[in-house]
C-alpha cells in the first residue's frame, strides 16, 4: 500500500520506525524534544520515545556533536538534528576531525555509527546564515557518507539506511520541501546508498540533479520535450558515494551533461561530477559539461535578489538547447 | 607522600610503580628514536607525569574508557597497553595498535577502553561525555575519564560538554593535568581567574589533587568513579604536574620561557617514581634493590619492544583506502575515486 | 578605396600600445568582426577587431613594437592585393615615418628577445585555422572521425562554423573528395548477385514475424550482412521506405541484432530497394561497403559498391557471395 506523505512526516516515521527497532537510536539536538524542531519534522517522538531517548541539548552545537561521536563511539546510534545547514561550521572539527577520522586512525577498530540530519536549500528569505547548501563541504571529506534526498520517497528510505549504517551519514534535507508530498509505501523499505534513480529516460543530455534541483531538471526536461529535446534525469540520490556507472552510462548514451546542485557552483557538488564525467566518458561528450550551482555570492536577503542566486528549470533548458544545438559554449 | 591506605595490598603498589616506570622507559626510548631519526613525525613526551596517568588508570576497570591527548603515551601504557604494539604504531608499522595509521599522537589500545589519543587540543572532550551518555542510556556502569591539558581549558567545547554533563548528571571525570605550560606559554598567561572555580560554576564537584604522587591521585580517583558509579558525576579535578621534556621532543631550547632550574627542581625533588620508590621502601614494602631489579627488567623490555618494532614490517600499500568506512574494504573503490 | 587601421587608445593616459602580435596575414580575408591583433596597454592585453571587411593589404607594425596611439599600422583593401606586389615593395614591416626617430621603436627588436614577445610563437598558430589541433570539435565528434577516417580539416576548409559536434561528420562525409583521393585513379568495386525465383527471404521474414521472433525486416538484413562480413561486432545502417535505421549487431544471434544510436558510425550499409521501382543501381563508391537490393524478375538484385581501397577483391567477392547466399537460403542462419 502506498499513500502520499509530505517530506517531513517521512522523516518523522523513518526515525521513529527505527527508534522501535533499535533501543541503541537515541536523537538529540536543539528542541527536538517538546518542540519537535522549528520544523515541526519531529513531533511526537517525545511522547512515545521519552526524554532519555529524544534529548533536547543546549545551544551547543560542537558540545552535542562531540557527545553524539564519544555515544556512537561507544554503544548508542545517536541521531543528530543540526537545525541549520549553516551550523555545519560551527561543528566541523567534531564532525570532521573527529567522527570521520575516528575509524581510520583507529586501524579499522572503532566505528562511530552517526547520523547527522541537517537541511539546505534558499529562497526562504532568510539571507546568508539561514540558507547555506553546504554538502561540498562534508562530501569533501572522506570517511563521511553524504545523502541528499530529492523527495519524501528517499527522505525516508535513505535515513533508515543511514541509521542502520556503522559509519557517519550526513543527511541534507531541502527545508522548503518539508511540506512536499509524495507517494511512500506503508511497508518497511530502505533506499540503498551509492545507488542513483533515472528519474526520467531520454537520449539527448543528461541532467544530473540532487535533493530539490530533481524537480527543477524534471520540470525543465518537460519543457526540453516540448520542444523534441529528449532529456534524462538522474537524481544520485547519495554524493558519498556517488553511482558513478549509471551517470555515465547515460552520458555515454546522450553524449551530453548538465549538472545541477544548490549548493555554491565553484569547487562544489556539480564541479565534482562534471570532473568525473569529464575524465571518465570524455570521448562520448559531444559538448562541455555544464555545472549549474548557486551563485557564487552569500545567499542575499532580498526576495528580487535571492531568487537570481539559484538555479531553475528555465536556466537548465536554456542550457540544454544551447549544448544540444552545438553552440559554441565558453569558448577559451 | 600520602600514607593513609598502609592496608593496600603489595600487588597494587608493585603495580603502579611498575607502571609508571615502564611510561618513563617507554619515553626515554622514544625520545632516542626520534633523536636518531629512526621515528616518523613528532611527539610528545609524558615523561614526569606518570602518577596522573597510572593513579587515575589503576582506579579503572578495562570496562571503563578513557580519552587521551596528543601527549597520550602514557595514559595508553597506564590503561594496559602492549608496548611491542605501541612501538610498532609509533613506527607506523602494521602491528600497530592502529595499524600505522594513528602514529604518536592517536595512538590507543582500544581493547582495554582507550577511545583515543587526540591530536586537536581539547578535542575528545565531547567525546568522553559522549561515551558517558552511551553509559547512562545503556544502563552500563562504566565511567569515562576525559584527560586533557590546562592549555584545553581555553577551548569552548568543554564549557559546553560540562554543561551538559552536569545537566545529565553523566558518569564523566574531566581530568585537567596542569603542567604549567599551554604549549610554549606560561599557565597563568592564558588562563584567568581559577580552573576549578570554572567547574564549581556549572555545579560540578571539583578537586585538586598532587599530581605527583601516585597514591594521592589514586585514593581521589577510586572515591570519584565510585560515586560516578552511583549516579553523581560528573567531577572535576585539577591535578598539579610537569612535564620533563618540552612541548614536542623538538623542543629543546626551551630557556625563553622555562628556566633549566625549574626543571632542575622538579626532577630533584617531585618526581614521581623516586618519590613513590623511595616511600616503598620506607614502607618495607620493597628493597632499593628489588626496585632497581624491576626498572632493569621494564628498561629490557622496552628496548627489546625497540627491537621487535623497528624489524616489524610495514603496512602493505593496499591499506591505505582501507578502514575509511566500517562494512568497506577499500574506500577508492566505493567512492568511485579510485584513478587507477 | 583602402582603410587604414590605428594603434587604438584603450586605457586612461596611453600615449602607445605595445603590438603583442597579429592574427591574421598579409592577403588574408578579414571581416569586420575578426580579431586583427593584439595589444597590451598598461592594464591589460586586448583583442582588437579589423573593423572593415575586406582583405590585409599591408601590416605596418612588427610584434613587440610599441606604436604610438593613432598610428597607421595596418591596411584593408576591398580587393585581393596582389601578394607579391605586396612583398616587393617591402621585405619586411613597414616602421612608419613618424615612429622613425623614436629610440622606442629602436628597442623593439631587443624587447622581441624578452617576456612579451615570448607569447608570439604560442599565440601565432591562432591565425592559422588550417593548423593541427587548433580545430573546435567535440571529444565525441574527434574520435569518431577518427574512427571512420575523415578529416575534420576538410570542413574548415569548406568553410564550416566551428566547433563541430557529431552531426557535422554527416556533412563532413558528403564532402567531395579533395586532394589525392579526387586525382587519383577512380577505384570503385562494383559487383552484382543475383538470387533464385522465388523470394525465400520474403517468406523467412514472415515466419520470423509470424513466431514472435523477429518483427523486423531490417534487424534481418543487417543480421545477415553482417554475418556476411564476418567482422563481429558490427553496426549496420539500413535504408529502409525512406528511413534509415542503425543497427547493432554483437553476435551471430539473429535475436540479438537491435537498433542503435541513430550517430552511430556503421560498417555496412543495406539499401533495401525491393518496394521501389528501381531495379539497378551504380551509386558509386562510399566509405563502407554499400549492399543495395532490388527486384529482378521474381528474385533479387544484389549489388555491391565499395571504394577500392576499404576491400579487396576477395572481401568484396566473399562479402557480397555469402550475402546472396544467405538472402537465397535463409535457414543457413539457423542451422
Amino acid at each position: 500500500m502506498t499513500r502520499e506523505i509530505t517530506l517531513s512526516k517521512a522523516v518523522n516515521e523513518a526515525i521513529a520506525e527505527e527508534m522501535r527497532r533499535d533501543a541503541s537510536v537515541i536523537l538529540l539536538g536543539e528542541d527536538v524534544a517538546e518542540a519537535g524542531t522549528p520544523f515541526k519534522v519531529l513531533s511526537g517522538l517525545v511522547e512515545e520515545f521519552g526524554t532519555d531517548r529524544v534529548i533536547d541539548t543546549p545551544i551547543s552545537e560542537p558540545g552535542f556533536m562531540g557527545i553524539a561521536v564519544g555515544a556512537a563511539m561507544t554503544g548508542l546510534r545517536p541521531v543528530v538534528d543540526l537545525m541549520f545547514g549553516d551550523f555545519l561550521y560551527l561543528v566541523m572539527d567534531q564532525l570532521c576531525n573527529q567522527a570521520a577520522k575516528t575509524h581510520y586512525m583507529s586501524g579499522g577498530k572503532l566505528t562511530v555509527p552517526l547520523v547527522l540530519r541537517t537541511n539546505m536549500g534558499a529562497t526562504r528569505r532568510s539571507a546568508a546564515q539561514h540558507s547555506q547548501s553546504l554538502q561540498a563541504l562534508v562530501a569533501h571529506i572522506p570517511g563521511l557518507k553524504v545523502a541528499m534526498p530529492s523527495s519524501a520517497y528517499e527522505a525516508k528510505g535513505l535515513l533508515k539506511t543511514a541509521i542502520r549504517d556503522d559509519n557517519p551519514v550526513v543527511i541534507f534535507e531541502d527545508k522548503l520541501m518539508y511540506q512536499d508530498k509524495a507517494p511512500v509505501p506503508e511497508e518497511e523499505y530502505l533506499v540503498p546508498f551509492g545507488k542513483a534513480h533515472i528519474k526520467r529516460e531520454g537520449r539527448d543530455v543528461t541532467l544530473v540533479a540532487t535533493s530539490s534541483m530533481v524537480q527543477v531538471a524534471e520540470e525543465a526536461a518537460e519543457a526540453l520535450a516540448g520542444d523534441g529535446i529528449s532529456a534524462e534525469v538522474i537524481d544520485p540520490r547519495t554524493i558519498v558515494p556517488l553511482d558513478e556507472q549509471t551517470i555515465l552510462n547515460s552520458v555515454r548514451k546522450t553524449s551530453r551533461a548538465i549538472v545541477i546542485d544548490e549548493g555554491h557552483q565553484s569547487y562544489g557538488v556539480t564541479a565534482e561530477i562534471a570532473a568525473r564525467i569529464g575524465e571518465k566518458a570524455f570521448y562520448h561528450l559531444d559538448a562541455p559539461v555544464i555545472r549549474m550551482g548557486a551563485m557564487d555570492v552569500p545567499v542575499p536577503f532580498s526576495p528580487a535578489l535571492e531568487d537570481l542566486t539559484v538555479p531553475n528549470a528555465a536556466g537548465v533548458a536554456e542550457n540544454a538547447r544551447r549544448i544540444c544545438r552545438g553552440e559554441l559554449i565558453h569558448a577559451a | 607522600m600520602s600514607a593513609a591506605k598502609n592496608r593496600h595490598n603489595t600487588e597494587d603498589y608493585l603495580q603502579m610503580y611498575r607502571q609508571m616506570v615502564r611510561i618513563r622507559a617507554f619515553e626515554d626510548n622514544a625520545n632516542q628514536l626520534y633523536l636518531s631519526a629512526r621515528m616518523p613525525g613528532l611527539t610528545h613526551m609524558y615523561s614526569g607525569q606518570e602518577a596522573v596517568a597510572v593513579g587515575i588508570c589503576e582506579a579503572l576497570t578495562d570496562e571503563d574508557r578513557i580519552t587521551s591527548t596528543h601527549r597520550g603515551h602514557g595514559h595508553c601504557v597506564a590503561k594496559g597497553a602492549d608496548l611491542k604494539t605501541m612501538f610498532c604504531e609509533l613506527l607506523g608499522k602494521a602491528e600497530g595498535y592502529c595499524r600505522g595509521k594513528g602514529g604518536s599522537m592517536h595512538i590507543a589500545d582500544q581493547s582495554h577502553g582507550n577511545l583515543g589519543a587526540n591530536a586537536i587540543v581539547g578535542g575528545s572532550m565531547g567525546i568522553a561525555t559522549g561515551a558517558a551518555l552511551s553509559a547512562k542510556r545503556l544502563g552500563r556502569e562504566f565511567v569515562t575519564v576525559c584527560f586533557f591539558g590546562d592549555g584545553a581549558t581555553a577551548q569552548g567545547l568543554w564549557y559546553e560538554v560540562m554543561n551538559m554533563a552536569a545537566l545529565w548528571r553523566l558518569p564523566v571525570i574531566y581530568a585537567c593535568e596542569n603542567n604549567g605550560y599551554s604549549e610554549y606559554t606560561r599557565t597563568e598567561e592564558i588562563a584567568a581567574g581559577s580552573l576549578i572555580a570554572r567547574a564549581q560554576a556549572f555545579g560540578v564537584e571539583a578537586f585538586q589533587v598532587d599530581g605527583q604522587d601516585v597514591l594521592a591521585v589514586n585514593e581521589l580517583t577510586q572515591q570519584l568513579v565510585g560515586r560516578c558509579r552511583k549516579g553523581e558525576g560528573p567531577f572535576f579535578i585539577e591535578l598539579d604536574t610537569y612535564r620533563y621534556h618540552g612541548h614536542h621532543v623538538g623542543d629543546i631550547n626551551r630557556d625563553y620561557y622555562r628556566s633549566r632550574d625549574e626543571e632542575a627542581e622538579w626532577k630533584k625533588l617531585r618526581d614521581p617514581i623516586t618519590n613513590f620508590g623511595k616511600w616503598l621502601i620506607d614502607q618495607k614494602i620493597m628493597s632499593a634493590d628489588e626496585l632497581v631489579a624491576i626498572d632493569e627488567e621494564i628498561s629490557a623490555d622496552a628496548q627489546a619492544a625497540v627491537q621487535y618494532a623497528l624489524d616489524a614490517p610495514y603496512p602493505d600499500v593496499n591499506e591505505v583506502d582501507m578502514h575509511v568506512f566500517s562494512g568497506v574494504d577499500h574506500a577508492l573503490e566505493y567512492t568511485g575515486g579510485a584513478h587507477r | 578605396m583602402p582603410h587604414e587601421v590605428i594603434m587604438p587608445a584603450l586605457g586612461m593616459a596611453q600615449d602607445t600600445g605595445l603590438l603583442v602580435g597579429w592574427l591574421k596575414q598579409p592577403g588574408e580575408a578579414v571581416n569586420a568582426d575578426d580579431v586583427l591583433f593584439e595589444v597590451e596597454t598598461d592594464k591589460s592585453t586586448m583583442e582588437v577587431n579589423a573593423g572593415f571587411d575586406g582583405f590585409i593589404a599591408k601590416l605596418l607594425a612588427e610584434a613587440g613594437q610599441e606604436v604610438p596611439v593613432g598610428e597607421t599600422i595596418a591596411v584593408i583593401s576591398a580587393e585581393q592585393p596582389d601578394l607579391a606586389a605586396v612583398e616587393e615593395e617591402s621585405s619586411g614591416p613597414i616602421v612608419p615615418d613618424k615612429a622613425a626617430g623614436n629610440t622606442r621603436v629602436e628597442e623593439a627588436p631587443g624587447a622581441s628577445d624578452g617576456l612579451k614577445s615570448a607569447r608570439l610563437p604560442e599565440k601565432a598558430p591562432i591565425a592559422i585555422p588550417k593548423s593541427e589541433g587548433k580545430i573546435l570539435a567535440s571529444p565525441k565528434a574527434r574520435r569518431l572521425a577518427g574512427e571512420m577516417d575523415l578529416d575534420l580539416n576538410r570542413l574548415v576548409e569548406a568553410g564550416h562554423v566551428q566547433p563541430f559536434h557529431v552531426k557535422d561528420l554527416e556533412t563532413l562525409k558528403t564532402l567531395p573528395p579533395t586532394g589525392t583521393a579526387a586525382s587519383g585513379p577512380h577505384t570503385v568495386r562494383r559487383l552484382v548477385a543475383e538470387t533464385g525465383d522465388d523470394d525465400a527471404f520474403a517468406d523467412f521474414a514472415g515466419w520470423a514475424a509470424t513466431t514472435g521472433a523477429c518483427q523486423d525486416q531490417g534487424a534481418l538484413l543487417a543480421g545477415f550482412a553482417a554475418l556476411s562480413l564476418g567482422r563481429l561486432p558490427a553496426n549496420v545502417a539500413v535504408d529502409r521506405a525512406g528511413d534509415r535505421t542503425i543497427y547493432a549487431v554483437p553476435s551471430t544471434w539473429l535475436g540479438q541484432v537491435a537498433a542503435a544510436e541513430s550517430s552511430k558510425p556503421f560498417d555496412l550499409h543495406v539499401r533495401d530497394l525491393r518496394f521501389t521501382r528501381i531495379s539497378s543501381v551504380d551509386l558509386g563508391a562510399e566509405d563502407c561497403p554499400t549492399i543495395s537490393i532490388s527486384r529482378a524478375g521474381r528474385g533479387l538484385r544484389l549489388t555491391l559498391e565499395i571504394a577500392g581501397h576499404r576491400l579487396t577483391a576477395e572481401e568484396a567477392v566473399n562479402l557480397l557471395s555469402n550475402f546472396a547466399g544467405r538472402m537465397e537460403q535463409p535457414l543457413r542462419h539457423l542451422l
